[in-house]
């Protein structure tokens, strides 16, 4: 039975609080979020002791992960996916390779041993997925060419640490420590793969597209099924000792294949940044700053190779696959940080006696330094980039000038019109037959059907990442056919801020008035209006004079 | 993991059910919930106590959160006295009656308050899924329903605070709720001065919107454990100091995801920890949900009439009204931690909250309003007899434009009667000497009284097309021109190919809105060139 104890709410509670006081003294200084998370866990954790990282903290660090992939899957469609595998795995294999081995040279100059050198070099070879996924969405970028290269490079990282654990895990099992129990287990990782891939095309295409039709118009259902949906295969990801990374991936890829996918994903947005921030702040809270002093020196030697040489690595790579210098370099930038794989691979490697407490410390100093340095570096890679091209530091490589083709969406001029019930669907085909170019938004998907040439979009306007994908702000006009008093309120509030004209539903009389407050520059009252045409009506047939 | 995606297999069971059977999600999240216990006490999963506790306590706090997120006074605006006195009305009353029942049927003292109080509240989620979905939210009844949740969700949490303090004598249960009036004050002050002033000022971006309004959350929640009273009122006042415009509009979307979450896994959370009731405790629910039914519905038509709203709307008002709340699944949670009540008595009460927010949208139904409302005393005298009128138009419903319509024809000295079902709107025009019959504007006989065939012209603004057809083909045969008010494409096509016309509002709303642009916007291409 429920108690009175509130351990869970207590640490949210901190954490929460702690977070949002660090990112608002963050934003004052232009610092990234990640950054003040991660701070903020170093408070929290190492300095303060007020939270411990427990198993339900580990719960809701996985989830966030979990969602992270989820929504990261649901943005690409099969022929995206198609496009990027090959690069992925040619710049994957090149590039753990290159970084592995630079890394394990740079750790014997140091003075560490093989083993820990090997340990190390692994370490700096692997990058954030969940850290530059974060980042990258935070810029609204995860679809460029670039963010899509980022993403299938660190998946083809993920599927290298799968080898890693699973030997590693063999030697901490004395009983699978031979070839033959260690072949057996990567060949069970990469047939579940295989299994795995193949369950979540099927699905996508024989499965899921009519219950997620059906319940199309009762958002709440389609919210938990995805939910449902996404869990359910990292499940089956874990049972093939796959990572949740993996498993979620997949599950958000076989969505993507359906419609209503882009609406799902603001709305599963926020849940994942409220599960990402408490991971992010869990990485500082995990910290382990007793042994700093002796370890400083050689953490700050490994993290400028991760910052500097790795990513140097990536961009060569990637020039030589011709791709153009901006996307190369983009790239190659999001690749310049430790991965929260490392912590797990080195507290793996000392469980089974290989290397030494220290090691694992210098690992997670490495990690939470490259983490916040990178942080910057990708917020900030637009200026950076325009530095080395004015140094002309990157023609060393002769990366390719012409920019890589890419369908960058920019609306201007437009007419957006929300909620299409009959109102709405009678401005937008009189707007289209105007000549106009007009965008038209509603929940349900079926009542945007047959609106060509309209162009269609599902979603709720209450969401930001809506209003900036229809992109209101450049839009010549906002209609709201909507009988949604906030949402329309919302809206007026929008476009005032906006500097964007607006024709609302003033649907009751009560809300006009707050509604010219808001500076409405035009009232849609079909009841007035229908008075008006009932009496020219009435004119017409003679009822009343003329 | 694997039993976190139990949870969510069990939620999305759920929310299946719940869209196959038209019903509200709640009750079969909490069914899922006990069919989950059952799974695990037989060993067939895995899901920890802790897992549910926790869930329950995160879906609390979000709960609360979300409810007093909703209360902004600004809803309530122009509105305030009839959703105070139906607001108090209904849940004092209910509340005697649940508590009077409760010891007529032998419950202790403290369990009848915990009784009467738990009946006296409508559930906010059911309610607003009803409106939503009839699309009735904005109407003049969905405003007043929806400020009479929020105020009683008020009452609510003042009373469990007095409540769980009542042990510690009368002086500590005034003083928890001094702190919890403290607390709200505060709430108040932020809602008023700095939530606007921050919403004006920083331009935040969806994260740190969502975090700052999960971050006032949490503090006020760690005021309220400070406070020694339950960090549920915490939650519900920060709540309410986010609820400011447009900051509730900005973060309604974000928090929206987080509640719709947390909330799912809540209710299966609480469903899991209920125990089976005895057959007594059972026939003692179905005792209480008789009562909460007829107290509900009668009262609140009653009130809401003598308010000024229409019949229609009074006995909707009631029959939406007609559940418990979620907050009373709250305050026997609250009391149950406590130890002031038992898992029998918060088994009952969530099984009187599972069975009339099932029972209300098959109670909600349109029919079942239209043959209440045929209970109403009429209100004959002072109905107009029409038998020798001529020349003359007919209303069939006097709707929110038939005032504008009476005045345009009596300026142009043509006699006007009006046909509505509605008995407090008859009223309301024998009061303005406006001419009227009461009755249904489809029902031929009600036709004839008004002397229909005669008329110049019969002006329809009746919402089902099933009675605007009926009208039609009654009245085919007289020169009576039949003008109707339609809202759809496809009512339009069929008024006109019955003889009828029809004047299409939507279509007259885009016309007039188009000419504003004409003036005031240039085209595309001239805009462009």
């Amino acid at each position: 039975m429920p108690t009175p104890e509130i351990p869970l709410l207590i640490n949210v509670g901190y954490i929460v609080v702690t977070a949002a006081v660090f990112a608002f003294l963050g934003k004052l200084i232009r610092m990234p979020s990640i950054v003040s998370y991660i701070a903020a866990g170093i408070l929290l954790g190492p300095v303060l002791g007020l939270v411990h990282f427990d198993h339900s903290l580990e719960l809701i660090s996985e989830l966030g992960i979990a969602l992270l992939l989820f929504l990261v899957g649901l943005e690409l469609s099969l022929e995206k996916i198609r496009d990027l595998w090959r690069v992925a795995f040619i710049l994957g294999g090149l590039q753990v390779i290159l970084t592995s081995l630079g890394a394990f040279c740079i750790a014997l100059l140091m003075g560490f041993g093989t083993v820990e050198a090997v340990f190390l070099g692994m370490t700096a070879t692997f990058s954030s997925t969940v850290v530059v996924i974060k980042l990258l969405d935070q810029k609204g970028e995860t679809s460029r060419l670039y963010g899509r290269l980022a993403i299938g490079l660190f998946l083809a990282q993920d599927l290298v640490v799968i080898c890693v654990l699973t030997i590693l895990s063999g030697l901490g099992d004395q009983a699978q420590m031979d070839f033959f129990g260690l072949s057996k287990s990567l060949f069970f990782a990469f047939s579940g793969m295989a299994v795995l891939l193949l369950t979540v095309l099927a699905a996508a295409r024989y499965v899921l597209p009519q219950p997620f039709i059906w319940a199309a118009r009762s958002p709440d259902t389609v919210f938990i099924w995805a939910l449902c949906w996404c869990f359910l295969v990292v499940l089956l990801a874990h049972l093939f000792h796959l990572s949740v990374e993996i498993g979620a991936f997949l599950a958000g890829i076989a969505i993507a294949q359906l419609p209503i996918h882009e609406d799902l994903h603001r709305r599963l947005h926020p849940l994942m940044t409220f599960f990402v921030a408490i991971f992010l702040v869990t990485l500082g809270i995990k910290m382990e700053l007793a042994q700093f002093g002796e370890i400083w020196l050689s953490a700050l030697g490994l993290s400028v190779f991760v910052l500097i040489v790795k990513p140097l690595i990536v961009f060569a790579i990637l020039s030589r696959m011709r791709f153009s210098e901006y996307t190369a370099f983009q790239a190659a930038t999001a690749s310049g940080q430790v991965s929260e794989f490392a912590f797990i691979l080195l507290g793996m490697g000392a469980a089974a006696g290989l290397i030494e407490g220290n090691i694992v410390s210098l690992g997670g100093l490495v990690g939470i330094t490259t983490i916040a340095c990178s942080s910057y570096l990708i917020i900030y890679s637009e200026p950076l980039y325009g530095l080395f091209q004015r140094l002309h530091l990157l023609r060393l490589f002769r990366p390719k000038q012409e920019p890589d083709p890419e369908d960058l969406r920019a609306q201007s001029g437009h007419i957006i019109v929300i909620g299409m019930n009959s109102l709405g669907r009678e401005i937008v085909q009189r707007l289209s037959r105007r000549g106009e170019d007009v965008v038209a938004i509603d929940t349900d998907p079926r009542k945007l059907e047959g609106l060509a040439p309209a162009e269609t979009v599902i979603g709720n306007v209450e969401y930001e990442s809506v209003v900036r994908e229809i992109s209101l702000r450049n839009a010549r006009l906002v209609i709201s056919a909507l009988q949604i008093e906030d949402a329309n309120h919302l809206l007026a509030y929008r476009c005032r801020s906006a500097g964007v004209r607006c024709a609302i539903h003033g649907f009751d009389v009560s809300m006009i008035e707050d509604l010219l407050d808001l500076e409405t520059d035009y009232l849609i009252m079909p009841a007035l209006d229908g008075l008006v045409e009932q009496r020219k009506l009435l004119q017409k047939e003679g009822v009343l004079p003329t | 993991m694997t039993a976190f995606t139990v949870l969510m297999l069990a939620a999305a069971l759920a929310f299946g059910l719940a869209k196959v059977l038209k019903l509200p999600p709640i009750p079969l999240l909490m069914i899922s919930g006990i069919g989950l216990r059952l799974l695990a006490d037989q060993g067939m999963i895995d899901i920890s106590d802790d897992l549910l506790r926790e869930m329950t306590q995160i879906g609390l706090a979000m709960l609360v959160f979300t409810a007093g997120a909703e209360l902004s006074p600004r809803r309530m605006r122009g509105r305030a006295k009839p959703i105070a006195v139906l607001a108090i009305s209904q849940f004092f009353v209910l509340g005697t009656a649940g508590f009077g029942t409760a010891l007529l049927l032998d419950y202790s003292v403290i369990h009848a308050l915990y009784i009467g109080c738990a009946l006296s509240a409508s559930s906010t989620l059911v309610v607003v899924r009803q409106l939503q979905q009839r699309r009735q939210m904005f109407e003049p009844y969905g405003r007043l329903v929806l400020g009479v949740l929020l105020l009683q969700d008020a009452f609510i949490v003042l009373l469990m605070v007095a409540l769980l303090k009542l042990p510690d004598g009368a002086i500590a249960s005034a003083l928890g709720v001094l702190k919890t009036m403290g607390i709200g004050v505060f709430a108040l002050g932020l809602h008023k001065w700095l939530v606007p002033w921050i919403t004006q000022r920083l331009q935040l971006d969806d994260e740190e919107l969502m975090l700052g309004s999960l971050a006032v959350l949490f503090t006020f929640a760690g005021m309220a454990y400070l406070l020694d009273i339950p960090f549920l009122v915490g939650a519900f006042f920060a709540g309410f100091a986010l609820s400011a415009f447009p900051m509730n509009g900005l973060a309604r979307g974000l928090l929206g995801s987080l509640s719709a979450f947390f909330l799912a896994l809540f209710f299966i959370s609480i469903g899991a920890f209920l125990s089976l009731p005895s057959l007594e405790t059972i026939g003692h629910s179905f005792v209480f949900i008789a009562v909460l039914l007829v107290v509900t519905i009668i009262l609140v038509s009653i009130v809401a009439e003598l308010l000024g709203y229409s019949t229609r709307a009074a006995v909707e008002s009631g029959i939406l009204l007609s559940q418990t709340s979620e907050f009373s699944l709250l305050l026997a949670l609250t009391g149950l931690a406590s130890g002031q009540i038992g898992g029998e008595l918060f088994s009952m009460i969530a099984l009187i909250t599972v069975t009339t927010m099932t029972l209300t949208p098959f109670i909600a139904r349109e029919r079942i309003a239209w043959s209440l409302m045929k209970i109403h005393p009429r209100y004959k005298r002072g109905e107009l007899h029409c038998e020798t009128m001529t020349d003359h138009a007919v209303l069939l419903g006097y709707g929110r434009a038939g005032a504008r319509s009476i005045r345009t024809l009596q300026q142009h000295g043509i006699e006007v009667v009006v046909i509505d079902d509605d008995a407090a709107v008859i009223r309301k025009l024998i009061e303005q000497k406006i001419p009227c019959l009461q009755g249904d504007g489809s029902d031929k006989e009600v036709l004839k009284r008004a002397n229909c065939r005669r008329a110049r012209v019969v002006l329809s603004s009746m919402r089902r097309s099933r009675d605007v057809i009926l009208a039609i083909n009654y009245l085919k045969d007289f020169p009576a021109k039949v003008v109707v008010n339609t809202f759809e494409h496809r009512e339009t096509e069929q008024v006109r190919a019955m003889g009828g016309y029809p004047v299409e509002t939507s279509q007259a709303a885009a016309e007039s809105l188009l000419n504003w642009m004409e003036a005031n916007l240039p085209k595309a291409q001239e805009a462009k060139s």
